[in-house]
């Protein structure tokens, strides 16, 4: 899909974003292809939005440049953003005026949005009927759904979702799904969509970019992410002494131990090491209850790769 | 461009949905409809109570006349007569004299006594009904002091009347026979012929007014009022003739060299007065009431336009940014200065409809409760010709060139609505600035007429009395009393002031760029 004879829809590249002395992006840089769904995974505080809402116009970064449809944000602004569309956190529009009022407006500001299309994209969201109710009278998850027809009204080349599934029911999750994918392998368009959960990622997104603290640390698809997950190494030793456990093992294979529980440690070798690691620690005096290897599941990968910390900087 | 327009018709949308807005709208209409009724109301009251005491009336009068009667009794007691012969050039005069023995404080009482008497004998009141007619009025004034003055010169003994009382005697017996005249034949040339004798005015200015004003009212049919308005624009008109005659111009009771401007100013309001004079087109009795009741009507009209406007040039960007909504604005492919412009312009757009409406509705108002005619037209000078414009065209244009300063208004409270993003605090602010813009009267009372004074924002937004400085002359009232901003008027030029302000707008946008269009929204 992402081959690199495709002109990506929309690069991002060296972007940095400070607040104040937080570093909420740190030197970000990726692209998205047409025909695919980007998936942006991060944990709470991790930089999702404040990487979309620079994308969108609404942050300024400090350093690099943004380049939608070939046209740089910086110099081509209105040429830049005629190309995209999105929500941001959450969708939230004119609460007095009706839904089909709002697109109305919406549509104006930009080039060849007919009546026919305001109507096609209220059908595709399931809103037909209701388009004519204030927004004010809408639930949680039919806003949701009017955000994403006001994002695809003008036909985006980028289109770009920040937790969409926030608040839809399992009937909007999987409308959204089939709208996202067909969208993108249909017609072309390049999604971009954020979320903390994998199991909704997986679902629907053919890459996955991953980042904690302002730091794109991974971008991959999702077949090596599960391959990776099958593939997982890790194995746990019982032993009466984990801690003196740990400092022979260090030595030989540094950083590679994790979780030193009462009677446990975990460490990361490859199976044909098994042998010489456990021969190591019988050597050293330390006696072997048991070795586990250990089931290993997307979340774990995605944890592991984020570090797996609760806590939020 | 295509752009503004597409964002300015959106912001037209969202106006026209809020609620608050036509709220103060419709409150808009109903007051100023209301308020020139509500000054018909308070005039015919007062109509109404001036009758009811009947002042001037032959039952007034007669009430008056027993009054003094039961203090004096008989007037008749207090008199003795005797021939006295006086020697006047070398001719002898035979005087059939009158010796009063009075105490001093009763002279008055005796003097109005007597003209009672002969009031109630002699005048007709059905015929010259003294309330609310100017002639009748002087005349009966001038009537009672000369007779006074006859009888303080009766009090004299008449061992010591000598030739020099006897001249006195001849005026004051000659001023009370015109009084007489003016008074119980309603004679305009003896009146005229009183304040001849009686004017010790500079120039002779009284004698000027009251003969301007007997050519253009030669029956006396004049009610006061009327006859103030043509005796204040004479007044106005004697005196800036002498003023550029001399090169001089009074400001605050000073004199000062006369400008080139000011002349240009004095000869037109000049020309002005004499064509209003001569055409009969001055202020009237009339004209005067509506000129209130259409004024008051849209002053208060303009108050609540100018509410509604901080509200929503106030919160124009900070309640978007509180509901979230200013996100489909960012997200589509505009530059933020556009959406700026666009929000500005549908800002001005409504200030504009709304000065179109309240001129509307108090023209309306104004014509069913007092009359349409009643409505003075403006009139300037134009070519070295005076020129009218109809009312409600000038009513407008006067919204208009205070829309200039109430754009000030308005982007001030853009402004702070950019810079601070929080609704409460920018409408707050710019309320405050709204009803303090008298502030530089204010400091004028407080530190006297200071050079820095003029310099003040505020001194430059009365334009409205710098683009129209005759409006006074056409029976409106002026800024200050009309409510509106600015308050004082300061003496610097216009164009200086349309340079000032044209600079603080550039200053409030750059702040405001600065707060919206550069800073990020969160
Ligand atoms: N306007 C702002 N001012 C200051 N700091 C901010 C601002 N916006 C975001 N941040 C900080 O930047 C970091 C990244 O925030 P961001 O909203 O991008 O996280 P996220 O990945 O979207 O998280 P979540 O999953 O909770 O939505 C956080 O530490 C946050 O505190
Ligand atoms: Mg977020």
């Amino acid at each position: 899909m992402a081959e690199s004879a495709v002109k990506p829809a929309l690069q991002i590249q060296k972007v940095t974003k400070t607040f104040g002395r937080k570093t909420a992006v740190d030197n970000v840089s990726f692209d998205l292809y047409p025909g695919e769904v980007f998936g942006f995974l991060g944990p709470n505080g991790a930089g999702k939005t404040t990487i979309i809402k620079m994308v969108m116009g609404f942050f300024r970064p400090n350093e690099g440049t943004i380049i939608i449809n070939g046209y740089n944000r910086k110099t081509d602004y209105e040429a830049a953003m005629s190309s995209i569309g999105g929500i941001v956190e959450n969708p939230e529009m004119y609460n007095s005026l009706s839904a089909r009022l709002n697109l109305k407006m919406y549509a104006r500001l930009h080039k060849g949005v007919t009546e026919e299309r305001i109507n096609e994209v209220l059908e595709l969201v399931g809103l037909l009927d209701r388009a004519d109710d204030p927004i004010k009278k809408y639930s949680l998850g039919m806003k949701q759904r009017i955000g994403l027809a006001q994002a695809m009204l003008h036909r985006p080349k980028v289109l770009i979702l920040d937790e969409p599934t926030n608040g839809l029911d399992p009937a909007g999750i999987h409308l959204l799904r089939d709208i996202l994918k067909k969208l993108a392998h249909e017609e072309g368009v390049a999604v971009m969509v954020s979320s903390h959960l994998l199991s909704e990622m997986q679902l629907m997104c053919d890459r996955i970019g991953i980042i904690n603290h302002g730091k794109l640390l991974r971008i991959c698809s999702i077949e090596d992410l599960m391959h990776q997950a099958e593939n997982s190494s890790v194995y746990r030793i019982k032993t009466s002494n984990p801690s003196k456990a740990k400092e022979v093992l260090s030595e030989k294979y540094p950083n590679r131990i994790s979780n030193v529980e009462a009677d446990t440690l975990d460490i990361e070798i490859e199976e044909s090491q098994i042998n010489e690691c456990v021969r190591t620690l019988v050597s050293s005096g330390s006696d072997i209850l048991g070795v586990q290897k250990l089931e290993s599941s997307l979340e774990d990968v995605f944890l592991e790769i984020t570090g797996g910390g609760t806590k939020i900087e | 461009m295509s752009k503004i327009f597409a964002l300015y018709t959106n912001e037209m949308i969202k106006l026209s949905h809020r609620l608050s807005v036509w709220i103060l709208v419709i409150l808009m209409v109903i007051t100023s409809f209301s308020v020139p009724f509500l000054v018909k109301g308070a005039l015919n009251s007062s109509n109404n109570m001036s009758e009811e005491t009947d002042a001037f009336g032959k039952t007034d009068f007669t009430k008056r006349r027993d009054t003094v009667m039961n203090e004096l009794g008989d007037p008749n007691r207090y008199v003795e007569h005797e021939t006295l012969r006086f020697t006047i050039q070398n001719e002898t005069v035979e005087l059939f004299a009158t010796r009063l023995h009075l105490d001093e404080d009763q002279v008055h009482d005796y003097s109005n006594l007597c003209c009672y008497n002969a009031m109630l004998a002699n005048y007709n009141f059905d015929q010259y009904p003294i309330y609310d007619n100017w002639l009748s009025k002087e005349a009966l004034q001038q009537y009672f002091m000369a007779y006074f003055d006859l009888c303080q010169l009766n009090l004299v003994p008449f061992g010591s009347r000598n030739s020099k009382w006897f001249q006195s005697y001849v005026s004051a017996t000659e001023i009370l026979d015109l009084s007489k005249d003016a008074f119980f034949y309603h004679d305009y040339p003896s009146y005229l012929a009183i304040v001849e004798k009686t004017d010790n005015s500079t120039n002779q200015l009284e004698t000027k007014i009251v003969r301007r004003l007997s050519e253009l009212d030669p029956e006396g049919k004049l009610n006061d009022t009327d006859a103030g308005y043509i005796q204040e624009a004479v007044r106005m008109y004697e005196t800036y003739s002498q003023n550029l005659a001399m090169g001089v111009d009074t400001v605050n009771g000073s004199y000062v060299p006369l400008t080139e401007s000011r002349r240009e100013q004095l000869e037109n309001s000049i020309l002005i007065l004499d064509y209003q004079l001569t055409h009969g087109c001055l202020t009237s009795k009339e004209t005067s009431t509506a000129m209130l009741g259409r004024q008051y009507s849209q002053r208060a009209g303009r108050f609540l336009l100018i509410i509604m406007l901080v509200i929503i040039a106030g919160s124009s960007i900070s309640l978007e940014m509180a509901t979230g909504s200013i996100k489909s604005l960012i997200i589509a492919p505009v530059k933020r200065w556009k959406i700026f412009t666009a929000k500005l312009l549908s800002i001005m757009t409504w200030a504009l409809a709304g000065s179109i409406l309240i001129t509307a509705v108090s023209t309306l108002a104004t014509g069913i409760a007092l009359g349409f005619s009643s409505l003075s037209p403006y009139y300037y000078v134009s070519g070295g010709t005076v020129q009218s414009m109809p009312d409600y065209l000038f009513t407008l244009l006067f919204f208009l060139a205070d829309n200039i300063s109430l754009f000030i208004y308005l982007l001030a409270a853009f402004t702070i609505s950019c810079l601070t993003r929080n609704t409460g605090i920018s409408v707050g602010i710019s309320t405050g600035l709204v009803l303090t813009g008298g502030i530089s009267s204010t400091l004028t009372e407080l530190f006297g007429q200071k050079r820095w004074i003029d310099f003040l924002p505020f001194s430059n937004m009365n334009l409205v009395s710098k683009i129209f400085p005759y409006y006074k002359l056409s029976g409106y009232l002026d800024a200050e009393d009309a409510g509106l901003f600015g308050i004082t008027n300061n003496s610097l030029p216009l164009s200086f002031s349309l340079w000032y302000l044209a600079i603080l707008v550039f200053i409030l946008l750059l702040i405001a760029y600065d707060g919206f269009v550069r800073r990020d929204i969160q």
